[in-house]
């Protein structure tokens, strides 16, 4: 009988204890849980790899800077397409629509879009979801790309690569489609967040064509206007 | 002996039924709606979702549509809160509205409380917070629930072994609480599940009323890749991109971002398919649903603040949803779905210069910044 008693004041007490734990904190507040289901930590790579990070020339005071040359005119007409099917795109669609920019847009444009057309802006970073939507896969994508700059290059069509996801848009596939699309660049812009590891500035270096780093999109205006002479 | 033992009993009834009763006037305190103010003269009609579906009549889920219309036509604009109502800013982003906005051309429809049986209870060992509150200059006090993300179990069960439903997402093993989460079984069924009834209204009314673009307001904890993000289904990528990039022009980093061909029941994509509205969702960052957060409290919830996550930011962790020493209030939330649905307002109306949506008498991004939602949300009508 003594013993019963002696489990039950125990368990009486753990029970107590367990309520005050639960119960601490604020009024209406508990701890959370260690387990408690949510979200994972992913693709952190990109920022845990800034030991190798490369020189930062942008800034808010300095909102654009161009390397290996000047930021010019390019000649008209202008097409805007996409290779990877990401937002960014649709990002420069607003910008060149911003700065009154007259231009053709087709994300999935093929070569024989570009008929007489003088430059070409190539937004580039892959999306899944901006490939799924587009109905197409990573390897059709890169097969229209592929088509399209080989137009350009037999038609004397310019190439300009942009590049205006930052670190969100590097990554293996991403890369796969800036690299098709920068052997066939004459110039780059880019949110300087995507340069960490100076891959673009040196690729710009090697072949010497100029490279516009910008310090956020919102600061693509600028650099924008005088591509397309506004 | 005998008797000893029957007080004993006596004394451990009365003290559970008195557990009973504290514990239960908080249950059912969260069964008790938070009045919405219904002074401002902009307000021309406030209906029941069960107008849009039927079965929704009488239930805890029937919930308040308010509708807004401007004295020129123009576009019409749908403002979802509360699709996950612990995402608590996207229902004071709907509520500021409500109560603030008036609109001149055009029509604003919003639900402030979408999902409104999940604002009747808190999910089990999360450790959630259930009301928050805000005092007024004229001393009175504001109270909101928080709710969670699903219906709540008492209005629909059981939950399915296996749910296959006409949002072509398949629901299996420990999915299929999510046939109570609203924003996951778009288009919704006129004869299916209480959350599903709930789809089908939203469903419906956009489709009876012709809206032209859903804003579906949410939060997110920061190791969410999309925070700020503005997911757009590809009908209203332009509109979202031309909003995106001016949210951006006034110093506010969102991005825009295309929603998944997969994103079976979402709203962004289903509602996308399934009507010819152009449908969107925004994610604001809240530190207080991310799974490696401190002790919930007050600070958390409100000021956004939480050493953990600023410890993870300045380890460099994070690759979206980083968080400073500033934190990010309740206030900066409300004010970033506030500027987020007034810029797609904007967008819409210069895509569409024949059917402006405009809407003045909101308080400014730095109103809520520095006067604060106390200053914002009116006192209830007596």
């Amino acid at each position: 009988m003594k013993r019963n008693k002696i489990v039950s004041i125990l368990l009486l007490v753990a029970m107590t204890f367990s309520i005050v734990l639960t119960g601490c904190g604020d009024k209406k507040t508990t701890e959370a849980p260690t387990s408690s289901p949510g979200p994972t930590t992913q693709e952190t790579s990109a920022t845990n790899e800034q030991s190798g990070k490369a020189t930062r020339y942008t800034s808010k005071e300095t909102p654009f800077v161009t390397l290996n040359g000047e930021l010019k005119k390019y000649e008209s007409p202008f097409y805007l397409t996409s290779v990877g099917q990401s937002a960014d795109v649709s990002m420069l669609d607003a910008l060149m629509k911003k700065v009154g920019a007259e231009y053709t847009y087709n994300a999935t444009a093929k070569a024989s879009d570009l008929k007489d057309v003088k430059t070409v802006i190539i937004a580039t970073g892959a999306s899944s979801k901006g490939l799924g939507a587009a109905g197409i896969s990573a390897e059709d994508e890169k097969a229209r790309a592929s088509e399209l700059l080989e137009y350009c290059k037999e038609n004397d069509i310019t190439v300009i690569m942009a590049h205006l996801g930052g670190v969100s848009r590097r990554g293996k596939l991403s890369d796969e489609f800036a690299d098709m699309v920068l052997e066939y660049s004459s110039g780059i812009v880019m949110v300087e967040d995507g340069n960490d590891d100076g891959k673009f500035t040196d690729f710009a270096s090697r072949k010497n064509i100029p490279i516009t780093l910008i310090n956020t999109i919102a600061d693509c205006i600028e650099p924008l206007k005088i591509i397309v002479g506004k | 002996m005998r008797n000893k033992i029957v007080v004993r009993n006596i004394i451990v009834f009365i003290g559970v039924v008195a557990l009973c009763v504290i514990s239960g006037k908080d249950f059912l305190r969260m069964h008790k709606p938070d009045p919405i103010s219904t002074s401002n003269p902009g307000i021309s009609e406030i209906v029941m979702l069960s107008e849009y579906s039927p079965g929704l009549k009488g239930t805890a889920a029937d919930t308040e549509v308010y509708i807004l219309r401007g004295e020129k036509p123009g576009g019409k604009f749908l403002i979802l809160g509360g699709t996950h109502p612990n995402e608590i800013a996207g229902m004071l982003n709907a509520v500021c509205y409500i109560e603030n906005a008036r609109v001149e051309s055009g029509t604003l429809y919003i639900i402030p409380r979408a999902n409104n049986s999940g604002y009747t209870h808190t999910c089990p060992l999360w450790g959630m917070m259930d009301i928050i509150d805000f005092q007024l200059p004229d001393g009175s006090v504001r109270e909101f629930r928080v709710g969670t993300r699903l219906t709540n179990p008492i209005h629909q069960w059981p939950d399915p072994n296996y749910y296959y439903g006409n949002s072509g997402r398949e629901l299996k093993h420990s999915e299929v609480a999510e046939i109570r989460n609203l924003n996951r079984n778009y288009p919704g069924d006129v004869n299916g599940t209480l959350t599903e009834k709930v789809n089908y209204g939203i469903f419906n009314l956009i489709n009876t009323e012709k809206i032209d673009i859903i804003y579906d307001a949410h939060e997110a904890g920061p190791e969410f890749l999309r925070v700020n993000y503005l997911i757009a289904h590809e009908k209203a990528m332009s509109v979202g991109s031309m909003a995106v990039m001016n949210t951006n022009l006034q110093g506010h980093p969102f991005a825009v971002d295309i929603s998944g061909a997969t994103s079976y029941g979402l709203s962004h994509r289903a509602l996308g398919d399934n009507t010819e509205a152009m449908a969107t969702l925004f994610e604001t960052l809240n530190p207080a649903q991310g799974s490696r957060r401190t002790k919930m409290s007050r600070e958390l919830v409100l000021g956004g603040f939480d050493k953990n996550y600023v410890e993870i930011t300045n380890r460099g962790l994070l690759s979206s949803g980083e968080l400073t020493e500033a934190g990010i209030s309740i206030n900066e939330r409300t004010a970033n779905h506030m500027v987020m649905c007034r810029e797609l307002m904007n967008a819409f109306s210069e895509s569409n210069p024949d059917r402006p949506i405009i809407v003045s008498n909101m308080p400014s991004y730095d109103d809520f910044i520095n006067k604060g939602l106390e200053n914002i949300l009116q006192p209830i009508n007596s």
